[in-house]
């Protein structure tokens, strides 16, 4: 090995990157040059209905009006951050739950497991399509049953004070399935030994989850927790189809705000500024991911 | 240890529930296709409707005359973009996966940060697709929802076939090499028939991430280049005009759903795998 030639080896340092260079030219196109572009913007003043005007620089204006004068942007900051902890919190407590029924041995788990991949098949817009009218008081049989066993039946998406919450049950039928197969999976790789030797202890089925089984799932759980925040955190489609953000701001997110800014009012910049901030949330939760759950992966 | 018999029939019960639960809409989708509108809002709510060959006939019909973009073209638009960009990602993926596995290319950190946008939020490369597409003419084109779709899914590709040639045993390929195979050849002729079902099941997630994805849709196509999620919200309950059968509001849903859930059978863990990019074991 001693006489390889010097083409040889110069190739074969090039393969590795010849390997690697169309999807790196690729990401750098459509990815971070977008990244960056929307980045500029959000330092500019510039409003497609007013074509005559030329974009202009403006600084921090656009991040100091909608810190400091912008209550719309503020409420959608707020439902956002509720709808990441009430999902994550409601989605992991259930999914874990329900994954240790389903590693209880029961007949059947098999099919369990096969149909809860089915709301993980569906995409977003069409499970807020079907809520929309299982929510819905004159066509959604919900609330009839809901009445039938004497419970109250809100007007769903059609009360401020119901809407994110509905947002929020919503979702949490989609991904709880998500956290229940995780866990699952988890569970089932887990060594048997020290939970055999906590029975041969004498501990109890709530202290062998908590002291030997939960510890071990801890990795597991952590990833399936930061990615269900960050995707909660970008929630958009279920707004649109159910609420469309209303009544008022009361379902508004800041997906669903920056494109109503963008894409509604046509202000681009103030829109990639909101797009801006949300990327400066996204790099906190990836730091914490990589801190976190790399090794997991 | 026998399980307590009170304690085994309250799991199953709560197993049902469970399955109840997170079945009952989906079968409710189907179902809302076959009803008329009196069944749609009757009290109980109907479960076996009176003429539902009837009902979906007229929901049918209804819903290809009431849309405008013609139903098949939309539907041909998410088959042409999602299999456009499973292509894409792969073909621009393995080579990519194939060398951070066997060379750690850029080390852990290159891999990961590609990973990472995966996950970040649309919305920021959105809208700058959206002015620089109106200036190309490349709103409302397939290929414009295929660059869009590609932002999101080469990552995962990449980042799915790197785990799967880690666990692939280099020793074959390494013989190859030995023998004066180049490392392109040891990569086609060895790896990548070892790795064909991996690809499948990648290109397969990467098909049904772009069929269900909506914020691009609705932010790049505008009639022409529409697909099946960017034209849901024409037909929510509340669209759809008095007296017109609200069934074409659970057709349309259908039409996404169905060849989504049929695909997900066929992958089954496979799912859960690409979902936690890599976390669940199977």
């Amino acid at each position: 090995m001693e006489r390889v030639t010097g083409a040889r080896t110069i190739e074969s340092r090039r393969v590795p990157w010849l390997m690697v260079l169309p999807a790196l030219l690729l990401v750098l196109a459509i990815n971070i040059i977008p990244l960056v572009y929307s980045t500029v913007l959000a330092f500019f003043q510039w409003n497609l209905t007013q074509a005559q005007v030329a974009p202009r620089f403006v600084g921090l204006d656009n991040f100091i009006r909608l810190l400091t004068r912008d209550p719309q942007f503020l409420t959608a900051a707020v439902n956002t951050a509720i709808l990441v902890v009430a999902t994550v919190v409601i989605q992991t407590v259930l999914g874990v739950a329900v994954a240790l029924l389903l590693d209880q041995k029961l007949r059947f788990t098999g099919v369990a497991t096969t149909l809860l991949l089915v709301p993980l098949a569906l995409a977003p817009a069409v499970v807020g399509l079907l809520f929309s009218s299982l929510l819905s008081g004159s066509l959604g049989p919900i609330n009839y049953w809901l009445e039938a066993i004497g419970l109250p039946a809100p007007s769903w998406l059609g009360d401020a004070h119901w809407a994110l919450p509905s947002i929020v049950l919503v979702d949490t039928w989609q991904w709880t399935p998500f956290m229940i197969l995780l866990t699952l999976a988890g569970l089932r790789s887990l060594s048997q030994e020290p939970v055999e030797a906590a029975l041969v202890d004498g501990a109890s089925s709530w202290q062998r989850f908590r002291y030997v089984k939960l510890p071990m799932l801890l990795p597991v759980l952590t990833v399936a927790v930061l990615l269900r925040a960050i995707d909660s955190f970008k929630t958009f489609d279920l707004v649109f189809l159910l609420t469309f953000g209303g009544p008022g701001t009361s379902s508004t997110t800041l997906s669903f705000y920056g494109y109503k800014v963008g894409l509604q009012a046509f202000d681009i910049g103030r829109a990639s500024a909101i797009a801006f901030l949300m990327v400066q949330v996204f790099i906190v939760f990836v730091v914490i991911f990589y801190s976190r759950a790399k090794d997991q992966l | 240890m026998r399980p307590n018999p009170v304690v085994r029939a309250l799991q199953y019960i709560g197993l049902f529930v469970v399955v109840a639960v997170f079945t009952f809409p989906t079968f409710w989708m189907v179902l809302g296709v076959f009803k008329r509108n009196v069944e749609h809002k009757a009290r109980p709510p109907v479960l076996f409707p009176q003429d539902p060959f009837g009902a979906a006939a007229d929901t049918i019909r209804f819903a290809f005359e009431s849309s405008p973009v013609p139903l098949g073209h939309v539907f041909l638009n998410s088959v042409v973009v999602a299999s456009a960009t499973a292509i894409v990602t792969l073909a621009v993926g393995v080579t990519a996966a194939y060398s951070f596995a066997r060379f750690r290319t850029g080390g852990t950190s290159l891999p990961f940060f590609i990973l990472t946008l995966r996950m970040a939020p649309p919305i920021a490369v959105g809208l700058p697709f959206f002015l620089v597409f109106r200036q190309l003419g490349l709103l409302d084109s397939q290929l414009g929802l295929v660059v869009a779709y590609t932002t999101f899914n080469l990552p995962l590709v990449i980042w799915l076939l790197r785990s799967f040639f880690r666990e692939l045993d280099p020793s074959m390929e390494e013989a190859a090499l030995v023998d004066g195979a180049s490392r392109w050849q040891a990569l086609r002729y060895i790896a990548l028939p070892l790795a064909l079902p991996a690809i499948a099941s990648t290109g397969l997630l990467a098909f049904i991430f772009s069929w269900n994805e909506f914020f691009f849709a609705t932010l790049l196509t505008s009639s022409e280049g529409r697909t099946i999620p960017a034209l849901l919200p024409l037909f929510l309950p509340r669209s759809i005009s008095a007296g017109q059968p609200l069934g074409a509001s659970f057709f349309i849903a259908a039409i996404s759903a169905v060849p989504m859930i049929i695909l997900v059978l066929f992958l089954q863990r496979y799912l859960i795998k690409g979902l936690s990019l890599g976390a669940a074991k199977e």
